[in-house]
């Protein structure tokens, strides 16, 4: 895997240059859209719990932004992953590249957008927020939630193909993870359900971004340790099956 | 089995004496599952069983009529896809390669960013491409337009800009599937000239054609495939007379 991913490092690079451009040039807004997607989710879950049902915990709209932009990543790892290795389907067909390449490139483009996002919402952050020492952190959660995203991708492109039918799983699969990380309301520890609601790593993830920011406190370095396992696992496995069905997803993917 | 992708990173290709058997192929077979129901399942042979060996410097002309399983056989050969029986061995360190026009271009990345990623693409290395861009943008004699999205491009002049891109691919075996001349008259007069030139010296070739008459002009050798199996093989006249019957 290494070694694929080392030969084609150059051909990686350029495309997602080549996928970062194309995405930013074919709206009028162009990179805009990155941030104000997000935003715009961000207002429709504040009309509905702050105007509709007066709820309403300090930094509402920072908790919220968190939870979006982070969840976001993580979707789009799952959702981009699963179409990676057919959408170069003609490609494939023609021409022998290492199938981990596609996963790869998808990763890498959702994770610089990510970057681009989190350093904007820095500069929002840090203009409501008092900046704290525990927001050294930041580097080793997204570091963390890195390995994961690559996990989940590599992991749905190398499946997805085989049973096309999981895309449909997969799209409410998002939506009840979506429900179920706590993206935009909060589990306190002393909640009788909360070992059981962090179970799911995404949730655990989400957890760690608002303590460091919004709270001032360092993150749980076991549950970091924790995810990035879970991440790893899923990187070996997703190679792995890429790897041994290298020369049959020409056949599958149309 | 090496994979067509072995070494094409590093300079050019192995040199090999004439007659130094490159490739056997034996008894291949590929079969495709037709559908992906999981209440229904047929199998469909594509290749059910075609040997034959390659030499370095020959032109192989492989005829059949369409469906017979030439494209299926190019792609077992570039290494894309492996056989479900039999055998496909490369020789240590050869490398086959398909000729494929505008390779994992983008719409809206310039004609000169195009080059690179599709040159990598194809097994170019980066220094190579370097080297190389200025005659690749001469070549294609659309240095006017080598900055702009190749969205707004002509269908011809992305030919163009294709064709230039991989007549200097070098690979031990160059795989063709019909293309010889692409874009408009001129380019295309230039561009047949160029392929016939490749297929008549040195290089190692495999063509994919319906036409016998394409095959009879370049190749020495010829295969006939019918529903997947070769049917003869042999000097390209004895073999097109029966193809023709």
């Amino acid at each position: 895997m290494i070694k694929s991913l080392y030969k084609y490092r150059a051909y990686i690079l350029y495309s997602v240059r080549a996928k970062l451009i194309s995405k930013t040039i074919k709206n009028h807004l162009g990179v805009l859209w990155l941030l104000l997607d997000p935003i715009l989710r961000m207002v429709v879950f504040y009309v509905v719990f702050v105007f509709l049902m007066h709820k309403r915990t300090e930094n509402f709209t920072t908790f919220l932004l968190i939870g979006i932009v982070a969840f976001t990543w993580f979707m789009q790892g799952l959702t981009m992953g699963a179409t990676s290795i057919s959408q170069a389907g003609r490609l494939i067909q023609q021409i022998f590249i290492p199938k981990v390449v596609f996963p790869t490139i998808t990763t890498l483009v959702h994770t610089i957008e990510f970057a681009i996002v989190v350093s904007l919402l820095a500069i929002y952050i840090s203009i409501r927020l008092h900046p704290a020492i525990s927001w050294l952190a930041l580097p080793v959660i997204i570091l963390t939630q890195f390995v994961f995203v690559y996990g989940v991708t590599l992991l749905s492109a190398a499946i997805v193909p085989f049973i096309p039918d999981l895309s449909f799983l997969i799209s409410h699969g998002t939506r009840a993870l979506f429900f179920l990380s706590g993206v935009f309301f909060e589990i306190k520890p002393t909640d009788p359900q909360y070992h059981l609601f962090m179970l799911n790593p995404l949730a655990k993830l989400l957890e760690q971004y608002r303590q460091i920011l919004l709270h001032g406190r360092w993150p749980e370095w076991n549950s970091l340790l924790h995810v990035s396992c879970i991440g790893l696992v899923m990187i070996l496995a997703g190679a792995f099956i890429l790897e041994k069905f290298e020369h049959y997803y020409p056949r599958i993917t149309a | 089995m090496t994979t067509a992708s072995t070494d094409k990173h590093s300079a050019p290709p192995t040199r090999h004496h004439r007659g130094d058997v490159l490739l056997v192929v034996r008894n291949a077979a590929v079969i495709y599952n037709q559908n992906r129901s999981i209440f229904r399942r047929s199998k469909f042979e594509a290749l059910s069983d075609v040997s034959f060996d390659l030499c370095a410097g020959e032109s192989l002309g492989v005829i059949g009529r369409n469906g017979a399983g030439k494209s299926t056989l190019l792609r077992l050969l570039a290494g894309v896809i492996k056989p479900d029986r039999g055998t496909v061995v490369k020789q240590e360190g050869v490398t086959a390669s398909l000729l494929v026009l505008q390779a994992g271009f983008s719409q809206e990345l310039s004609g000169r960013e195009n080059v690179y990623l599709s040159g990598l693409a194809l097994g170019y290395s980066k220094d190579r491409i370097d080297q190389e861009i200025e005659k690749i943008i001469d070549f294609s004699g659309i240095r006017s337009h080598i900055d702009v999205p190749v969205r707004t491009y002509s269908t011809g002049m992305r030919a163009r800009l294709g064709f230039s891109i991989i007549h200097k691919l070098q690979t031990d075996i160059l795989l063709l599937d019909e293309v010889l001349g692409v874009g408009d008259r001129d380019f295309k007069k230039k561009t047949t000239a160029i392929m016939k030139e490749k297929i008549k010296s040195e290089q190692t070739v495999v063509l994919v054609s319906h036409q016998a008459s394409m095959i009879q002009e370049l190749c020495n050798r010829a295969l006939w495939i019918e529903n997947g199996v070769a049917i003869m093989e042999g000097p390209t006249e004895d073999v097109i007379k029966k193809y023709e019957k």
